[in-house]
């Protein structure tokens, strides 16, 4: 079920590799409104591939940078920035604000707390995930489509998380997949189809380059259950029927 | 009765670098133990301590969910594609 009425458009929680190609293909693709939330300070390390950044930006908020260089893009935009982070205390209150969220960060634990407060406040978003030379996305809208805990029904361990971050990050990737979730992004804003609701695409570049999708099915007793059948008006009216 | 393997990026280097391995069984579990046997360390980042399937990983058969078929011992048989889907978290 939907709560409230979305005041803005987009936002996009992370404002690094998979965040930053997914702001230019959201606002590429026409759309206006646009917050991006990310309590991180812009490092020199990011430069390589976060390439909005430059080094005169090093220590200042990435939210604030990031929206100041998308307005000179986007001249017609309406950015707002939000240099702090998402938690369980005010996930439901700014998720609430918007249309559709884009989960581009690097926590386990936040894409999971990302997809419980948007099953539950009826509001689609995007996930996506990429380690080395993999990625993943996959659209979520809720009481209709299969969510985030329907294909993995717990974010990974410390372990497995500390394993991915020294797997490291390939900017390309990133880009293809952050680009991927604009593009969902501004297919929502237009009304028009989304591609991933409800199949996730996986991408492997370790090799010869490899997309493919799966279907994911909404899993009986998962969170999500509770709002199937309860899918906003706003959503009834975007979103066709997933095409498979 | 051999399978195809599908190895995602993050646990390639328990298959030297392969994508796509081969493995035998007639069940999803028999796979999981031949591509041990095949590959040490994969079963442990498949399965818990308990013999389950980690809650952070799938695996399709043939494009199906195994937790909507049979789960491990989902049956397979000659010519199946096995297709492990970790969750992948990172994204900065």
């Amino acid at each position: 079920m939907s709560e409230g009425v979305a005041e803005f458009g987009v936002l996009i929680i992370g404002a690094g590799g998979l965040g930053i190609p997914a702001a230019i293909a959201t606002l590429d693709s026409g759309a206006t409104g646009l917050s991006l939330i990310d309590p991180d300070l812009v490092e020199l390390s990011n430069l390589a591939r976060q390439v909005i950044y430059r080094s005169l930006d090093v220590g200042r908020p990435k939210a604030v940078v990031a929206a100041e260089r998308l307005g000179e893009l986007f001249p017609q935009a309406r950015l707002e920035a939000c240099p702090f982070a998402l938690d369980a205390s005010n996930a439901a209150r700014i998720i609430a604000r918007f249309a559709f969220v884009v989960e581009a960060t690097d926590s386990p634990s936040v894409k999971f707390l990302v997809n419980d407060v948007c099953v539950g406040l009826g509001r689609p978003f995007v996930y996506g995930g990429v380690l080395g030379l993999a990625g993943q996305a996959m659209t979520v809208i809720p009481g209709r489509t299969a969510c985030l805990r329907c294909l993995f029904e717990e974010p990974p361990g410390i372990e497995e998380a500390a394993s991915c971050r020294e797997a490291g990050i390939i900017g390309p990737v990133a880009g293809l997949v952050g680009a991927v979730q604009g593009a969902e992004a501004a297919r929502f804003m237009a009304g028009a189809e989304l591609r991933l609701s409800g199949r996730l695409l996986i991408y492997e570049a370790d090799g010869p380059p490899h997309l493919r999708t799966l279907a994911v099915s909404p899993r009986a007793g998962c969170i999500c259950q509770a709002a199937r059948g309860a899918e906003s008006i706003a959503t009834e009216r975007r979103i066709p029927e997933p095409t498979g | 009765m051999p399978v195809r393997v599908r190895v995602p990026t993050p646990l390639r280097r328990f298959t030297a670098g392969s994508g796509e391995v081969s493995a035998v069984g007639d069940s999803i579990r028999d796979v999981i133990e031949d591509l041990e046997h095949r590959h040490p360390g994969l079963r442990e980042r498949l399965l818990d301590e308990s013999g389950e399937l980690r809650r952070f990983v799938n695996i399709y058969l043939n494009g199906d969910d195994i937790r909507f078929l049979d789960r491990l011992s989902s049956r397979v048989k000659d010519g199946d594609d096995v297709s492990i889907v970790p969750a992948i978290a990172g994204g900065k």
